[in-house]
């Protein structure tokens, strides 16, 4: 915001001073003794007397703060008058900083220095002043044309010998003074054409083969953003970038000798695998093998973010191709080989060699002492084996013939079945395991937990039981915030999704979070978790019914009096919501029926009771209302008792007013469903259009009340009744 | 892409932070708090300049301890994992304690040193994108030697 927005307030600071600051934050403007606007006027007005030592000591004073785009025009006055490089560098960072209002760069006056400065710059014999100037003026000048061609000329110059050997041109004449440096001032060039091109020519179609030559580049920054930008034009045009990197792929026999490239830089090689990878997923199989063999190649990278970024790659495929897939031999003496593999001798499965490569940088970076663990390397571990877990369970799992997960039948096995496969990641478990012991670490705790879950077999076994007692010891630790928690049962939630099997085990835990740890419990989580069981049939659903109950009839300790209140309270919710689905009880049950005859509703129904008279008013509210909602969802026989209790439970205990108010709104909806129900009923086989209209009135108005107490208002409902809904509709 | 680094003193306060990402300034402020209340007591565990993990709200936060400062490192997760923001951290520590060397690292140091600080991250991370990790080439670009020979 420029100066004439600001107003003053009397006391010498404008309004915007007292509430915010242009330094880098509030703390570090009460640690310096200038302050912006006096600053940005004296480099002014150091510039106009063209003093340098001014110059240079307000620039760096600038440093503490963000610049706005109202000191361009000094800047690129300091840039054409200085040969200082202090200076220059500083007025270069600065123009850098106020490329993020680039769009509001619009002065036609500005424009044109701009160009004139870079003009100037590319052709000063200082190989510094041309990087910065094609790097920052990419980055830096608006949207124009003349602007684009400029720069484009400039680029497609550099860029057009970006193949060529450097010896071929070391006759030509060099701005270093040793002939031998020329390579090296060439590379240069292309890498701050690289960036250039990452700021401003993004997937521009004329400079696609000098740039991917560009992967080449004997600067490794460069050539890392070569990768990069190769990477972009993948996006958009798999199969040209496919075959023409092709030859670049390291260790593929038919490249070794000619183009192999050998990116040293890290980073680009992180890059080129993810290039791959792109490749590997969206080509055809013939096209994609290379590229994919390229990746199982880089497990063995000795840089460990390198070989991670590799299997987090491959993650992204199906768990078949990665069963298929090998590690080929890689020899370190064969001088075609890049210097930053690790050998290997044999052919490997490729999850074998996975394996192993985890499994040795656990033994490296795991000890007891934790000034010796890598946590960013233990951290990115365990998310691997979580992903290559997810990836095995879902795949090995038993399908049901609409290939959903089978629920399979919940007993719990006294020994485990010896014809269960072996999880291929099993020999992981005990390193994975220990970090719970030896991390002070939480986010490790954390991943350590969510990794655990999906290397749990997927039966009722006693390995199984063996991995929720360690998610059980978890409860006790009393440093556990509740986030690590709800990370954990978040997770074991997605596992039940999975493999419903384990719904007993997960169901079992559940209860001990809430038991053991009240206060950490994430209610809406239980909830899902629930939500989901119920959908495993019958059994699930009388297991969730179970659970519910457990939780509710346990003794609870005094300290956790309260927040086991709003637990309760969010179980009493949870049962007017989905009582009907736990017990089949709907509104289209013979009326006949006694209410008696459905057992765990009446269960439900007596415990929803007890809550509305015996405990304090917040819990009596909800359990009303889902006496409520059972009574809208139900048959007659179920409103009637319904009815019968809300019109006669007492009235004298405290508090109860509040509820009372409450209840005759419920009292009346379920009078008028049953009122109009019979009236209703005896009708409707000769309707006339008159009592048709009425009818439908009737049926929107109860729809409307009832849907007042629903989150979600219940689908395919028919207050009257399932007979009206011919005629409602 | 590099979301963010901010360098704070130990009681939480910042000295310095540059966001690469488009945050709002108010949601600056909000991350900040969040990111020193979910870390504050792990704080301990990053002496010596071990790199500890965090992840906070989709963001992966990579800190560190350094004399009497701790940084935070934070990338989105999809490019720059905790490795790799790990290897970003290693120049940025170099660059810390060379602007540092005379006095050591210590709060007043650095804010003193700030305008050289921001020279040697200019040439770290440029709008997000990672550039040099060389500490060597930092130095030398930073004062605008590009021919400089390189020691390797």
């Amino acid at each position: 915001m420029s100066d004439h927005h600001h107003h003053s307030n009397g006391s010498g600071l404008s309004d915007k001073d007292l509430f915010e600051t242009r330094c880098l934050s509030q703390y570090l403007q009460s640690k310096i003794p200038t302050n912006y606007d006096s600053l940005k006027q004296s480099l002014r007005d150091a510039t106009d007397k063209k003093n340098s030592s001014k110059i240079q000591t307000s620039l760096q004073n600038l440093t503490y703060y963000k610049v706005e785009k109202d000191i361009l025009d000094t800047l690129l006055s300091i840039i054409s008058m200085t040969d200082d490089k202090k200076i220059l560098k500083l007025a270069y960072y600065f123009l850098v900083e106020i490329s993020a209002y680039r769009t509001q760069i619009n002065n036609s006056a500005e424009i044109k220095n701009m160009i004139t400065i870079f003009t100037k710059e590319m052709n000063h014999k200082d190989i510094s002043r041309k990087v910065v100037s094609l790097k920052t003026t990419a980055m830096l000048a608006p949207n124009d044309s003349l602007v684009d061609s400029n720069i484009m000329e400039v680029i497609s110059g550099i860029l057009r010998k970006v193949g060529e050997d450097p010896d071929k041109v070391q006759k030509k004449k060099g701005f270093f003074s040793k002939v031998s440096d020329l390579g090296r001032e060439r590379a240069l060039l292309q890498y701050a054409c690289f960036v250039a091109c990452r700021n401003r020519f993004k997937n521009n179609p004329s400079l696609f083969m000098p740039i991917v030559e560009g992967i080449k580049c004997t600067d490794q920054v460069g050539a890392r953003h070569a990768v990069q930008l190769t990477l972009d034009y993948a996006k958009e045009n798999v199969s040209t970038v496919a075959a023409t990197i092709k030859r670049f792929l390291p260790l593929l026999k038919a490249n070794k000798g000619k183009e192999a490239v050998a990116l040293i830089d890290p980073f680009a090689r992180r890059s080129f695998i993810a290039l791959c990878g792109l490749i590997a997923k969206q080509s055809s199989p013939a096209d994609s093998k290379d590229f994919f063999q390229n990746i199982c190649q880089s497990v063995m990278d000795s840089h460990t973010a390198v070989w991670c970024c590799a299997i987090n790659t491959l993650c992204k495929f199906p768990w078949k191709t990665l069963e298929s897939g090998t590690i080929e031999p890689i020899s370190t003496t064969d001088n075609d080989t890049p210097s930053y593999y690790d050998p290997i001798g044999n052919v490997t499965p490729l999850l074998v060699g996975i394996s192993n490569r985890i499994k040795t940088g656990f033994a490296v970076h795991i000890s007891s002492h934790a000034t010796q663990q890598s946590v960013p390397f233990t951290h990115m571990a365990c998310k691997l084996i979580n992903s290559l877990s997810q990836s095995y369970v879902k795949h090995q799992y038993p399908k049901d013939a609409a290939q959903n997960p089978q629920v399979g039948v919940w007993t719990e096995l006294e020994k485990s079945d010896p014809k269960m496969p072996v999880h291929p990641f099993a020999g992981l478990t005990a390193a994975v395991t220990s970090l719970l012991q030896i991390s002070p670490n939480i986010s490790i705790r954390v991943q350590a937990l969510r990794a655990l879950v999906w290397l749990c077999p997927s039966s009722l076994c006693p390995a199984a039981r063996a991995f929720f007692d360690i998610f059980k010891a978890q409860l006790y630790e009393p440093g556990h915030p509740i986030l690590l928690f709800r990370e954990l049962f978040g997770e074991l939630y997605k596992r039940i999704v999975e493999t419903p099997i384990l719904s007993p085990f997960l169901l079992q835990l559940v209860y001990d979070w809430i038991d053991i740890v009240p206060h950490k419990v994430d209610t809406s989580l239980v909830r899902q978790i629930w939500e989901t069981i119920l959908n495993f049939g019958l059994e699930g659903r009388e297991r969730v019914l179970q659970n519910c109950f457990s939780v509710m009839d346990r003794s609870i300790h005094p300290d956790f009096r309260v927040v086991s209140l709003e637990i309760l309270k969010d179980i009493v919710f949870f049962l007017g919501d989905y009582a009907n689905v736990i017990t089949y009880e709907n509104q289209n049950n013979s009326t006949t029926l006694a209410v008696t005859d459905n057992q765990a509703l009446n269960s439900i129904i007596l415990r929803l009771e007890q809550y509305a008279i015996f405990h304090p008013w917040q819990i009596r509210m909800t359990a009303i209302d889902a006496l409520a909602k059972i009574a809208f969802l139900s048959s007659s026989a179920v409103r009637i008792h319904i009815y019968h209790f809300l019109t006669t439970s007492p009235n004298d205990s405290h508090g109860w007013t509040s509820v009372k108010s409450n209840n005759s709104t419920i009292i009346n909806i379920i009078d008028q469903l049953l009122t109009l129900r019979s009236k209703w009923l005896p009708l409707l086989k000769t309707i006339n259009p008159t009592q048709k209209k009425e009818l439908i009135n009737d049926h929107n108005s109860l729809t409307l009340q009832i849907g007042m107490f629903f989150d979600s208002p219940p689908t395919d409902y028919y207050p009257i009744g399932i007979e009206t809904k011919q005629l409602v509709i | 892409m590099i979301n963010s680094i901010t360098i704070t003193n130990l009681n939480g306060n910042v000295i310095f932070s540059k966001y690469y990402n488009t945050t709002i300034e108010e949601k600056q402020l909000e991350f900040e708090k969040s990111l020193y209340q979910l870390t504050k007591d792990e704080w301990i565990y990053a002496k010596s300049e071990r790199h500890l993990v965090a992840d906070i709200g989709g963001s992966i936060v990579v800190y560190t301890n350094i004399g009497d400062l701790m940084i935070f490192l934070v990338g989105s997760s999809d490019v720059y994992d905790e490795l790799s923001l790990s290897d970003v951290m290693h120049p940025i520590s170099e660059c810390i304690k060379d602007v540092c060397k005379k006095k050591g690292v210590t709060e007043l140091y650095l804010i003193e040193q700030i305008p050289k600080f921001v020279l040697y991250l200019d040439e770290v991370i440029q709008r997000g994108h990672l550039d040099q990790i060389q500490f060597e080439s930092i130095s030398n670009y930073s004062l605008l030697k590009h021919d400089k020979k390189e020691t390797v």
